[in-house]
Formats: structure tokens, C-alpha cells, sequence
């Protein structure tokens, strides 16, 4: 897939089940999920979940780190090396 | 030392150790001395802002050093903590507000909404964070950096055993949150009971990941201050191997969690390398399943202790903890009364059980709070005669363990929280379109459980972003149900009641 095609789903999915809107100016990329309080560690949780369902990325527990998933910009670049 | 002051014991300690580090984050340390000059000069400022001996303060501040400040300089002014889950929404945060009579707010961050109701109401605003106010509402607004500029004084307020010290708000098992009312005599009672058999010293450092605003994060608190030890304040449990990193790297002794803690630890972090200086860890926060036990024992270095704790917020904290020593042989037992508590098994009409028999926990003793805030008939059902009724059920063995059987009550424990079903139904029933609802907890892998709702109403994908939309604007994250199902309708009794344990 696609990197634009990952940003969007990954935009989608944030914004549906944690923003609650359509509204893409909502989300900007560069935002911490945990500073902006977007996701709390259950939300982590399904973020993971969804990594592995929705994209086959497996996240490994030294991965699980906010340098790999605490913005859509960080997801996208963990994308990026898992499937480098 | 007076027992009955834990702001005096505080004042000892801090003078006593002044150089020792009391507070400790990833980019600053805060020794004794300089903790109790700020705490010194941000208790002036809330005198200096009309805040009397006996009032009481709203503190809605995350797990921080400012947090810890404000908590005892508001005890410097004798006046009352209220510490509300820094996550709450405006309207929770406006009902405790109102509810505990507040002259004062202190928030890490003020939105207009509140400016405009606290103006309204003369409640005194407190931001942590630096913002603009509009010039016709600044007559009551503060900042944070200006209280802690304060000029300081030497004048702590001398509280009575039997003065109120804190109000915790606590979900009830009907209608609005309670505020259990704990005095400077409880806290200090339980304290001392939770340092004895710990044995906690000025050597102990926790990494602490609870929330301070509930009373297993307040008791943790507050015993470390006691005994001049270190609390270092950790991030989120999001990244649990970040927790596992810095209780290496921190040399942390010990370590306190609830069930989800642990089962987020054990599955998404490498324990395999024990922290070398953890000398003990603390279960409490609702059962912990045999098998997550005997998981996280297995994980943990010999030398490591784990002691599972009961208790309750009406308690102060503590009710009962289960030496290290007996943990295997009394696997699924919250144990033993400490030492300033009684326990009872009770039957239905109050009459006293022997040991084997199930019955519920009555609790008796001097770190039992006062009663409700403003609340005498939740009070007359849950104290009397001097005992606590717990709500809780359970058994003594013969050699006096204590092993709980469930809650008495319809609660949904989730993670730390205790969350009321009917809150949230409430809130919920509020849409248009939504004819009723009905919240049960499910269980879930790491957080025991998690809230589905289940709706009965018109279901659209416009209707579900409505829903989703209505329950963030009122509830905090974790009052969010997780799963929301559609029905056509309800299980209910004769008498109209929704059968909540028939809905899957």
C-alpha cells in the first residue's frame, strides 16, 4: 500500500472511533496522541490491534515506543522501515 | 511527631532531609528544602487569594510536581484538597465545583466555558498553563508561575486529627459521584498503617504510574512523604517497556499497580531482565486473577516482593494486605487486616458470621472517613454504628485471610477506575434518538473489563458518530464504552427494570 494511501487510512481511523468526525482539519500529523490526549493506553492498544489487522505490521514490544506511534507522522515512518 | 498531621510530619521531614531528592521526572529533581519553599510560597498565594482555613480547592492537575506543590500548599492554608480526575469534562468539573461549595479552581488548563461559569459563580481560577484571559474576567483568574513567585511565610496552618483534609469524589452505586470526606486524622492513620508493613524508609523510591487523584495514588503519595523517601513521577502506562527502562535505569524500589498494570507489563514489555533494586511491588485496584499472579511472581526476581492490598476509598486506602511470605499458600486471599483495622462478615440482617461463611465486609477503625459530603442518607446507608459497610463480599479462612466473592453492587471496575453503569446511561439517554441504554462491563485482557453499551434507538452511521460525539463532550476517556451494540429492545423485570446481567 501506498504511503499516502496508509496516511489516509490511518487518518480515518483515528478520527472516526477517537475524534468522532469526518472533518479532516481536525488531526494534524505531527501531533502526540498522548500529549493532545487523542489516545490514552487502551487507545494504544487498538492502534496496535489495527496496525496488525488493517496492515499486517506486527508490533514488536522494543517497538512499542511514542517514536514509533505517538503521531500519524511517526506511524508512517515505523511503516516505512517495517516494510522497507 | 504528631500522627495526626501529616503537613507537620511533612514541615519534619523536609528539614531533616532537605537535600534529599523528594520528587523526581525525566527532566527535573525537587529536594525536601526547595519542595517545601514552593509549597511554602504557593500556600501564601492561596491565602494572599482570599482561600480560608476550612474551604475547599478543586485540584484538577495530572500526576506532576505542580500537582504535589499545590496538594500540601492548600493544606498550608488549612484549607481542603478536592482532587478531580484531571480528565474530567467541564460538566463534572463544574458539579464538584458546586457540589463541594469550592472558592477556588486550580487547572492545568482553563477553557472559556469555565472563565465565564467560574466568574459567574466567584470561584478563584487557577491556570498551570500560561494563557490570555479576557480583560472583564481577570478579577479572579491566576497563574500557576505567580503563586509560585509568591513571597513565602512560615505560617502552616495546625490542623485538628479530626478536621477534614481531603474529599475524594468516588462513583456510587446510584446517581452522582460521592465525595468521601477523609480527615488529617484517617490519612495519617493509614499512612503510618501502609509504612509498617512496607517498610518504607527514606532509602524506598517509587516509580509511580497511579493517578493521584484516586486513593491508591494518594496513599502512595503520601507515604513516601512521610518517610522522606523519592517518588519519581513516570509517564503514561501507553509504553509499558518504557516503565520497565526506567525502573532500571532509576533504581526504583518499588513499584505499585492494578491488575491491567501488571497484564500490560507482563504481555507487552521484556521483564525478563528484573529490575535489580525493585525490592517490592503492590497489587491493589480489584482482584487480580490466580494465574496473572503466579504470571508476575514467576516474572519477578526472588528477592522482589509482591504484596496484594484491598481497600477502599472510604478507608482512606488500605484494608487489609497479604504478607509476601503467605502469598503462594493463600493465593486468591486479599489477606489480613492492617494494623489499625477491624473486619466483620456480615449476613443480610448484620448479624456477625464465623470464619467459611460469605457474607460482606464490614470495616471498622480510625482511617474510615466521616461520611458523603453533604450526602446524609448515602452516608446512613454505608456507615453505622461505627462500621464501614463495604459493599464488598467475601469469607475469613480459618486462619483469618480474607478472600473476597464479588461486589454487592452493579459496578464496572475498568483499569483503576470504578465506573456507575447508570452514570453513564444517564448521560447517554440524553440524544434524541436514543429511547434507552444499558452498560455492562465484558471482560477484557488487560484492563479487566471494558464498558459495552447496548441502544436502543435509530441506528445510523450519522446517529453512531452522534453518540460517539456525545460521550466525548461529557465523559472522560475511560467512561467511554468501548463497544456500542444496537438492540430493539431491552430484558427488563416486572417492574421495569433493565435485567443488566441477562444483555449479551
Amino acid at each position: 500500500m501506498s504511503n499516502t494511501a496508509n496516511e489516509q487510512l490511518l487518518r480515518n481511523f483515528i478520527l472516526e472511533n477517537y475524534l468522532f468526525t469526518d472533518d479532516q482539519s481536525k488531526l494534524d500529523n505531527a501531533n502526540s496522541f498522548l500529549d493532545t490526549g487523542i489516545l490514552d493506553s487502551m487507545g494504544i492498544l487498538e492502534l496496535i490491534y489495527f496496525l496488525d489487522e488493517e496492515l499486517s505490521i506486527k508490533v514488536e514490544t522494543d517497538e512499542m515506543v511514542p517514536a514509533n506511534l505517538d503521531s500519524i507522522n511517526n506511524l508512517l515512518g515505523f511503516i516505512e522501515k517495517k516494510t522497507a | 511527631m504528631k500522627k495526626s498531621d501529616l503537613l507537620e510530619r511533612f514541615l519534619d521531614i523536609s528539614q531533616e532531609y532537605s537535600s534529599s531528592c523528594a520528587l523526581q521526572t525525566s527532566v527535573e529533581e525537587l529536594s525536601y528544602g526547595e519542595l517545601k519553599s514552593q509549597i511554602a510560597s504557593v500556600g501564601h498565594f492561596f491565602k494572599d487569594i482570599g482561600v480560608l482555613p476550612g474551604d475547599r480547592v478543586v485540584l484538577v492537575v495530572d500526576n506532576s510536581i505542580n500537582y504535589i506543590i499545590a496538594f500540601y500548599a492548600i493544606w498550608k492554608a488549612g484549607a481542603v484538597v478536592v482532587p478531580l480526575n484531571p480528565q474530567a469534562r467541564f460538566h463534572e468539573v463544574l458539579k464538584a465545583v458546586r457540589q463541594s461549595k469550592a472558592c477556588c479552581l486550580l487547572l492545568d488548563k482553563v477553557t472559556p466555558q469555565l472563565i465565564e461559569q467560574s466568574n459567574k459563580d466567584n470561584v478563584s481560577l487557577v491556570s498551570l498553563e500560561k494563557v490570555s484571559f479576557d480583560k472583564d474576567c481577570t478579577n479572579n483568574i491566576y497563574h500557576w508561575n505567580d503563586a509560585l513567585k509568591a513571597s513565602s511565610d512560615d505560617d502552616w496552618y495546625k490542623h485538628d486529627s479530626d478536621s477534614l483534609a481531603q474529599i475524594i469524589y468516588t462513583s456510587g452505586t446510584t446517581g452522582d459521584p460521592k465525595g468521601v470526606m477523609l480527615t488529617h486524622g484517617n490519612l495519617a492513620c493509614n499512612v503510618q498503617d501502609i509504612v509498617d508493613y512496607l517498610q518504607l524508609t527514606r532509602l524506598d523510591s517509587v516509580l509511580n504510574v497511579l493517578p493521584f487523584h484516586y486513593s491508591y495514588g494518594n496513599s502512595v503519595l503520601h507515604t513516601h512523604l512521610f518517610v522522606g523517601a523519592k517518588i519519581i513521577l513516570a509517564g503514561s502506562m501507553a509504553y509499558p517497556q518504557e516503565i520497565v527502562n526506567t525502573l532500571r535505569t532509576s533504581e526504583a524500589s518499588g513499584f505499585y499497580g492494578v491488575p491491567s498494570t501488571y497484564s500490560l507489563l507482563l504481555s507487552r514489555s521484556d521483564w525478563s531482565d528484573n529490575p535489580p533494586a525493585l525490592r517490592y511491588m503492590t497489587q491493589a485496584g480489584g482482584p487480580m486473577g490466580a494465574s496473572l499472579t503466579t504470571e508476575l511472581l514467576q516474572a519477578c526476581h526472588q528477592s522482589t516482593l509482591l504484596f496484594v492490598m484491598y481497600g477502599q476509598t472510604e478507608a482512606s486506602a488500605r484494608l487489609t494486605w497479604l504478607p509476601p511470605e503467605r502469598l503462594t499458600d493463600k493465593l486468591g486471599s486479599v489477606g489480613i487486616p492492617v494494623a489499625q483495622v477491624e473486619l466483620e462478615i456480615r449476613d443480610e440482617k448484620g448479624n456477625r458470621l464465623e470464619h467459611s461463611n460469605i457474607g460482606e465486609v464490614y470495616a471498622r477503625g480510625p482511617g474510615i472517613m466521616q461520611g458523603y459530603w453533604d450526602n446524609p442518607s448515602a452516608t446512613a446507608t454505608t456507615l453505622g454504628g461505627g462500621w464501614l459497610k463495604t459493599g464488598d463480599s467475601g469469607y475469613f479462612d480459618h486462619e483469618g485471610f480474607l478472600f473476597l466473592k464479588g461486589r454487592n453492587s452493579e459496578m464496572i471496575k475498568v483499569g483503576a477506575h470504578r465506573i456507575n453503569p447508570l452514570e453513564l446511561e444517564e448521560v447517554i439517554n440524553k440524544l434524541d434518538f436514543i429511547s434507552e441504554s444499558a452498560v455492562i462491563g465484558v471482560d477484557d485482557e488487560f484492563l479487566g473489563q471494558k464498558l459495552r453499551v447496548f441502544i436502543v434507538g435509530s441506528e445510523s452511521r450519522e446517529n453512531l458518530f452522534a453518540l460517539k460525539k456525545h460521550c466525548n463532550e461529557f465523559l472522560p476517556p475511560h467512561k467511554i464504552p468501548r463497544e456500542i451494540m444496537w438492540r430493539d429492545r431491552l430484558p427488563k423485570t416486572a417492574s421495569g427494570k433493565i435485567k443488566r446481567f441477562e444483555i449479551k
